[in-house]
């Protein structure tokens, strides 16, 4: 599993450009006081694990990695571990770089915000993940963004109409009375869903040919 | 003497092709050329004996193991060499010496360190940067820097000029001087499976036509070149494949010695691998 982790890390290397303009954009945003942070964590997540799966289609790395003595299962778990310690690094990068930049900022709301943004971004690759590995890099984006746009849209119509007035009200009163709680919850359901897709793309993999 | 692989057969189905039943077996301290033509199923074959993609039926043993208990150990014990460099192309000499000793307990640096020189690959370029020789050269340094005892090549000669292909070849007979150590090759080069390997199998349209001893296949086949009249009263039982040219008809010989006895006027030319395996895919039976 370590040779696992230390290739995507290698791999990376490909990414170097990227990695620094998004370092480089969130230090510039940060210094105008503007929060950034979660776009750029969203921006490496995504872009990050979008390309590794590239990489690997591109050089066809799965007929070699199942050679080597590592089990199938390895090979996805080393990438989720990889993908999810890339996320949470850079979340804690940007989240010092405005401490550091805005002493006088709220540590508490900062937290909180950053609490639930990751925790949307582990929810957002637990379904992404499997996708990938069963339709492959180019299609399982294209999927993926059809995933976002129709939650973005039904999000849209469930925010107006009806809904909202009734059930929609109700939840967000419900939200408030456990505002405390909120993160705690999120990021438990953030593992949960991390460690199902995790399982999932474990069956996946494992009768997958290449 | 115990087979490092053996194949019963193995049947692998697509839409629209099927490896149809192969069977063979390698012997420890063999080498095997594996020879067809392109899409014949080669590579489907090296790859079923990977469990890189799954088998329809048919059993498949590794070191005496049935695939399916996939242990670890297998793996350490088998070296792959693909068509195609399936590392990263922003890699560096460096980066796959850390990643590949990472995976292999019997990985030897110094080793590899010393085909690296001897193939002359740059430490300073990225893989993206190497030609399709050099991605080559750099394969069989990792696959032979971790002490396998089966080398699983699938050509892996291509794209290799004629003094490292000599080289390389001398390195596989090297390997085998353990006789604990195999080696299964595909190639399109059949001069080179014809200098080195014990053993040839050849694949035609997914199934094994033929696997056999080499210095045996080679020294009893010959072609016969004879005009119509006497191909007529030809003993079919002599003869594998026919071509008829203008003029005259080849004929695949099995054993020209004994044919030779019969008839003692014939002309039968010593063959090449070439020979017999365009003579199989493009003659006809008697």
């Amino acid at each position: 599993m370590k040779g696992l982790i230390i290739k995507d890390l290698l791999s990376s290397k490909g990414l170097l450009s990227v990695l620094a303009i998004g370092a480089a954009m969130m230090f510039f945003y940060s210094f105008l006081g503007i929060d950034v942070t979660v776009f750029v964590v969203f921006f490496i997540g995504l872009l990050v694990s979008v390309n590794m799966f590239e990489f690997d289609v591109r050089s066809n790395w799965d007929q070699l990695a199942i050679t080597l003595p590592v089990r199938r299962r390895d090979i996805v778990t080393a990438r989720y571990i990889f993908i999810g310690l890339l996320v949470t690094v850079a979340l804690i990068f940007g989240l010092l770089v405005n401490f550091v930049l805005h002493p006088d900022s709220n540590v508490g709301d900062m937290l909180f915000e950053n609490s639930i943004v990751i925790s949307v971004i582990f929810i957002y690759l637990s379904v992404y993940m499997p996708i990938i590995y069963k339709f492959g890099a180019m299609k399982g984006r294209y999927i993926s963004m059809m995933i976002i746009v129709i939650c973005a849209v039904g999000g849209y119509f469930l925010s107006t109409g009806a809904f909202f007035e009734n059930t929609g009200l109700a939840i967000l009163h419900v939200l408030n009375d456990i505002k405390n709680y909120l993160p705690y919850l999120a990021m438990g359901l953030a593992a949960v869903c991390y460690v199902m897709s995790l399982c999932a793309s474990w069956r996946i993999y494992e009768k997958k040919e290449f | 003497m115990e087979n490092i692989l053996e194949l019963r057969n193995v049947t692998k189905e697509y839409k629209n092709f099927t490896l149809d039943h192969v069977s063979f077996a390698l012997p420890q301290g063999m080498i095997m050329g594996f020879v067809g033509e392109n899409g014949a199923g080669k590579t489907t074959t090296i790859k079923t004996i990977l469990d890189v993609v799954k088998k329809t039926s048919g059993e498949i043993y590794l070191f005496g193991q049935p695939i399916e208990q996939d242990s670890l150990q297998m793996h350490e014990d088998i070296a792959v060499v693909y068509d195609d460099c399936s590392i990263s192309s922003f890699f560096k000499i460096k980066d796959v010496e850390r990643m590949f000793k990472s995976f292999y307990k019997n990985w030897d640096t110094a080793k590899f360190n010393t085909l690296t020189e001897r193939f002359e690959l740059p430490g300073d370029k990225k893989i993206s940067a190497f030609s399709r020789g050099m991605k080559m050269k750099l394969q069989l340094a990792i696959a032979l820097a971790h002490n396998p005892k089966l080398l699983l090549l699938d050509e892996p000669t291509s794209g290799l000029d004629p003094i490292i292909r000599d080289e390389v070849l001398d390195m596989f007979l090297e390997f085998i001087q353990d006789e604990t150590h195999s080696i299964l090759f595909s190639s399109h080069i059949t001069s080179d499976i014809e200098k080195i390997a014990d053993y040839v199998t050849f694949i035609h349209k997914g199934k094994i036509i033929f696997c056999e001893n080499k210095d045996d296949l080679l020294s009893h086949t010959g072609l016969l070149k004879i005009k119509p009249a006497v191909f007529e009263q030809l003993d079919h039982d002599s003869c594998i494949r026919y071509r008829k040219t203008l003029d005259h008809y080849e004929v695949l010989i099995k054993d020209r010695y004994a044919f030779q006895k019969k008839m003692p006027d014939a002309v039968i030319d010593r063959v090449t691998l070439d020979d017999i395996m365009l003579m199989y895919v493009k003659g006809e039976t008697l």
